[in-house]
């Protein structure tokens, strides 16, 4: 399991994240996935496009991260592409809660847009 | 023609990663079409994890996972079973519905998730164990 932080707007985090994002996945990068997005205090984009396997663990890490940045007034924006992704966000209904872009351009102007 | 996979998991997560990857990686050498594996592999996945958190197992050695899978013709069919407290995942409570962020609780999304996605899930108590069986078609 692997964390990226990638260039970004100042006021924006961009993170990619890669491989399995399962129990074990979730105890691995948890707590610098916190550190990334939530501690920063900025609105954030994660983008799970290169991610293999989302289990209901890596649900409640973004969901909890989410949760977090609405208390200081931030939002999250995540990146999905691809049916396995996809499918398990609609699966756990979290994608009614944080937005789900196609790709970076797109979560950038749910950002800029204000709340969807 | 049939071909299985079978082995006790010890209740400790990391176990469970290193035989889920053990499990994937058998399934593709028999050319399991891979939205099938990602299917047991869910859950696996969810089931398991579950179970390592919350059945309170049994100590010592009756405190494992029966893991079985079984290749058919045309299915894939996972078994889990343990010998944790009566437990009916089909009969688990559905998580409330999310209305806002600031509301909303993370946990208890996992068995509905499996259920969404391998809806043919059979449960059932023998010989004081929890046995789960879920089939997959083999190709899609």
């Amino acid at each position: 399991m692997n964390l990226r932080v990638l260039e970004a707007p100042p006021t924006q985090v961009h993170v990619a994240l890669d491989g399995r994002l399962d129990t074990a996945g979730v105890d691995a990068i948890e707590v610098k996935f916190n550190a990334a997005v939530v501690a920063r205090r900025k609105d954030a984009v994660v983008d799970l496009s290169a991610l293999e396997f989302l289990s209901s663990m890596g649900v409640r890490m973004l969901l909890l991260a989410a949760k977090a940045l609405e208390r200081t007034g931030q939002r999250m924006v995540l990146v999905a592409r691809g049916p396995v992704i996809s499918t398990a966000l609609q699966h756990s209904a979290i994608d009614e809660l944080i937005p789900v872009a196609q790709d970076l351009d797109q979560a950038r102007a749910i950002l800029a847009g204000g709340r969807p | 023609m049939r071909s299985t996979f079978e082995q006790r998991l010890t209740a400790d997560l990391r176990a469970l990663s290193a035989l889920a990857a053990e499990l994937r990686a058998w399934l593709a050498l028999h050319g399991v079409d891979p939205q099938a594996v990602h299917g047991i592999d869910f859950a696996l996945e969810e089931l398991a994890s579950n179970c390592i958190r919350h059945a309170q197992l049994p100590s010592g050695a009756q405190g494992w996972i029966g893991v079985r899978v079984e290749l058919t013709r045309d299915a894939v069919e996972l078994r889990l079973d343990d010998g944790g407290a009566p437990f009916d995942p089909t009969r688990a409570p559905a998580p409330p519905r999310f209305s806002d962020l600031a509301s909303a609780t993370a946990g208890g999304r996992g068995l509905r998730m499996v259920l969404e996605l391998t809806p043919d899930l059979r449960y059932e108590r023998v010989n004081e164990r929890n046995v789960v069986r879920v089939r997959v078609p083999r190709a899609h």
